[in-house]
């Protein structure tokens, strides 16, 4: 069993200075989700300079196509990552990273994920850009999967929960 | 059991002190967090597998 190492594959796709936003699962999590997650989604840039340095960073984490059954090992570089029209679903020594490239929702592409979201220190010397909550939600709800029926309670109370925080602090100051 | 509600969860059945306790510790920490338990879980299920198929 691979053990789920969202941080070396952070580490990696920094090394390799890729442009990136985490979302998804994990994002939520670093936003306050109590909802577990094993696997890293992000949506990177898509100039092909971009695309190049990711497939030098998932070559580096031995990343493999994730299939039904085992994996399917194959060439994966920035024309080959190209031509995947909305995502690329990979199996790596570190775990399972979710490549999108048109996640559901308002937010648009790498662009408008990029806009909200803030860069976070996740782990020692390692910082990340993470998706904005309220772009995790809109992109949860319009996805309308049975999984994100499920997490999206919990995302909502977060954020119910994050504002009464923040009108607590505002009116005390 | 109409109108009952469970006192820990909010109106979405959601208990709100598992959210309390991530938003009081650190981003890394969070991540860690979330990290080993889902570790955890995965070789918690694993290791159930392996007992199942040892018993057939």
């Amino acid at each position: 069993m691979t053990e789920f190492d969202p941080f070396e594959m952070c580490r990696i796709l920094n090394e390799e200075k890729v442009e990136y936003v985490v979302l998804g699962g994990f994002a939520a999590v670093l936003r306050g989700s109590p909802v577990t997650t094993r696997d890293l989604d992000v949506i990177p840039d898509r100039n092909p300079e971009n695309l190049d340095r990711l497939g030098r960073a998932l070559n580096r984490m031995n990343a493999m196509i994730r299939v039904v059954g085992e994996p399917v090992a194959t060439k994966i570089d920035g024309p080959f990552i190209a031509n995947m029209p909305h995502m690329l679903n990979l199996v790596s020594d570190f775990g399972d990273i979710d490549l999108t490239f048109t996640p559901a929702g308002s937010t648009g592409e790498f662009a408008g994920w990029k806009l909200n979201a803030t860069s976070e220190l996740i782990a020692e010397g390692l910082t990340v850009s993470v998706a904005s909550l309220d772009d995790i939600i809109d992109s949860k709800k319009t996805a309308n999967r049975a999984k994100d029926h499920l997490s999206l309670p919990y995302l909502e109370s977060l954020r119910d929960e994050l504002r009464r925080q923040s009108n607590e602090y505002l009116s005390n100051e | 059991m109409d109108g009952w509600k469970n006192p820990i969860e909010d109106e979405r059945g959601v208990d709100i002190s598992q959210i309390r306790d991530m938003l009081n510790m650190s981003i890394a920490e969070r991540a860690h967090e979330m990290v080993r338990v889902a570790n955890l879980m995965a070789k918690a299920r694993e290791t159930a597998r392996e007992a199942r198929l040892e018993t057939r």
